[in-house]
């Protein structure tokens, strides 16, 4: 019994820490400060839960560069992301416990600009609107749960989901 | 938002307009007399008639324009480094702390009419914005 107690509380204990430090946390605090961090750091950065302060673009930080509004779609917007070291998942299938990732949403309002959600610790999903504060509520007030079906207004089309591995990810924008 | 990062001091206000969510906003510079008409209506609106936050901003609808102001002209000019206009109301940030107003003023309707002026205004029939009578109007009844 001793022995099994032991192996549970250290599996217990791996996994907390895996959650710890790979998961997001919901702590919009971190990013609604009123100033720079607030003001520079769009949706994207959000995502992927990096602040560069300079308003980060897919594929930027990786030499593709999207034109709006033509670029604006998913297959552009995509291989921006995926240049950047995201790696495309389906909804459902997540992003595992094998490697140190978090999930990510990406949307588009066709010809006109994207917006992405992100998979929080409490497996519910948050935002970041540009300057705006981050939430985890979607156009009608209602916490976000699956941003499939959540209100995301005019951002009509549901690319599909990413993972990122913050250690394996790097991004960049135009600069704040 | 903030002066750039290679050490050029921008020297002119700066609006931005908020429309989008990834994408970089579009923006446009005040030129001279312009930034002396908001900074004369800023002054009308600032520290007079306190009131509540905007409403919280929706994906896909415009969210506010966003007055840039140069650390070089801030004193000069008293205003504070950003200020938000949303829904008939005035929100100032100095020093991460936000303090909201009541737009009597008009400078929301003052910002669409530069906005449209500097051949913005695309963007915010993009987002069917509708002007800034509703957020008035829904201010006073606050």
């Amino acid at each position: 019994m001793g022995f099994m107690s032991d192996l549970i509380g250290k599996i217990i204990k791996a996994v907390a820490e895996w959650v710890d430090r790979c998961l997001p946390q919901y702590e919009p605090a971190v990013w609604n400060d009123g100033g720079t961090t607030q003001s520079c750091n769009n949706c994207y950065n959000y995502g992927c839960d990096i602040q560069t302060n300079d308003y980060a673009q897919p594929g930027h930080a990786h030499g593709v560069y999207l034109t709006p509004p033509d670029d604006l779609a998913c297959g552009p917007v995509t291989a921006g992301a995926v240049a950047d070291g995201l790696v495309p998942t389906n909804f459902g299938q997540g992003c595992g416990c094998s490697d140190c990732h978090h999930q990510v949403a990406l949307v588009i309002r066709p010809n006109a600009d994207y917006h992405w959600y992100r998979k929080d610790r409490d497996g519910r999903w948050s935002h970041k609107m540009a300057w705006t504060q981050a939430t985890n509520l979607d156009n009608s007030g209602n916490i976000i749960t699956d941003p499939r079906t959540a209100d995301r207004g005019s951002y009509t089309v549901f690319c599909g989901c990413f993972c990122v591995d913050k250690s394996k990810v790097t991004i960049s924008g135009y600069g704040c | 938002m903030s002066d750039n990062k290679k050490g050029e001091k921008r020297k002119t206000i700066v609006v931005e307009i908020g429309v989008f969510s990834g994408r970089k906003n579009p923006a446009f510079e005040l030129d001279p007399d312009a930034a002396k008409d908001l900074t004369k209506r800023c002054r009308e609106v600032i520290g007079r008639k306190a009131i509540h936050p905007p409403p919280p901003p929706k994906l896909g609808e415009f969210y506010g324009f966003a007055v840039s102001v140069p650390k070089t002209l801030q004193k000069d000019l008293g205003l504070p480094e950003l200020i938000r206009v949303f829904h008939g109301v005035v929100t100032t940030v100095e020093d991460r702390k936000e303090a909201h107003w009541k737009d009597e003023a008009n400078i929301e309707g003052h910002l669409e009419k530069l906005a449209r002026r500097y051949d913005r205004g695309e963007f915010l029939d993009l987002v069917g914005y509708r002007g800034a009578g509703d957020g008035a109007d829904s201010a006073k009844g606050r």
